[in-house]
């Protein structure tokens, strides 16, 4: 049994809901629900942030991300994993991304989520530019695409043993 | 031919603007691209460290372009 799809963008211009996403991934198989939340905080390497903005290249975005969903669940074995990111600008505390985790138990939940949210910063086309209180900007250094993403060797696979 | 450029994060800041036109030879490749992009100094040490995308695909510096292609710049990127 699988929830209905719902016809949302993984790129979004407006505030995050976390609702539409819980609907949509709601099973009666499924004893875990993990959810990652990034808010956007007021400091990166000691220097004080006002703001950010967030650009994507939004249908590369929607098709990598939408990889990464598929992967998750294939990779860890957990029928849902939703991903989304919001672009803009985003004030201290606004939610950028939101992903979404079902499984029949903890353990998988835990790992697929990590590996979906490490997944999505590593490949997506999202670019994150930092505004500072006297008003420069700087965009944040971040992970060549064209490396490719290794997960790292804990994220590889589950634990041995699931427990309930 | 006559293609595209778009510019993506720090990129379109080193490049002045977001978008660029190129004339290019007709069996031209992304490699071709990216080494007429060399010229402009400001570009030229942030490029090898981008992926590339025509339309909604990643591509390898050896996969033929074609006239009025939109061939994005990726540099590194920092969702989340």
């Amino acid at each position: 049994m699988r929830a209905e799809p719902i016809d949302y963008s993984r790129i979004q211009p407006e505030p995050l809901a976390l609702e539409p996403l819980l609907l949509a991934t709601e099973r009666p198989d499924c004893g875990a629900l993990a959810i990652f939340a990034g808010a956007v905080r007021n400091h990166h390497e000691g220097a004080a942030v006002s703001h950010l903005i967030y650009t994507a290249h939004a249908a590369l975005c929607d098709k990598i991300i939408a990889a990464v969903e598929q992967e998750t669940r294939e990779q860890f074995q957990v029928p849902e994993c939703r991903i989304v990111h919001r672009v803009g600008q985003l004030g201290i505390g606004d939610i950028a991304i939101y992903a979404v985790v079902r499984a029949p138990h903890r353990a998988e939940a835990f790992a697929a989520l990590r590996y979906a949210v490490d997944s999505t910063k590593h490949r997506a086309p999202i670019w994150k530019e930092e505004f500072y209180p006297d008003g420069s900007s700087s965009f944040v250094t971040g992970c060549c695409i064209a490396d490719g993403f290794e997960p790292p060797e804990h994220l590889k696979q589950l634990p041995l043993k699931a427990n309930t | 031919m006559n293609i595209e450029i778009q510019f993506w994060g720090v990129t379109a800041r080193l490049a002045g603007s977001e978008r660029r036109r190129l004339s290019l030879t007709e069996s031209a490749t992304v490699a071709d691209a990216i080494e007429l992009l060399r010229s402009d100094a400001a570009l030229a040490t942030e490029l090898p460290r981008c992926a590339y995308a025509v339309g909604a695909d990643l591509v390898a510096p050896n996969h033929s372009l074609s006239e009025g292609d939109e061939l994005s710049v990726l540099p590194p990127v920092s969702g989340g």
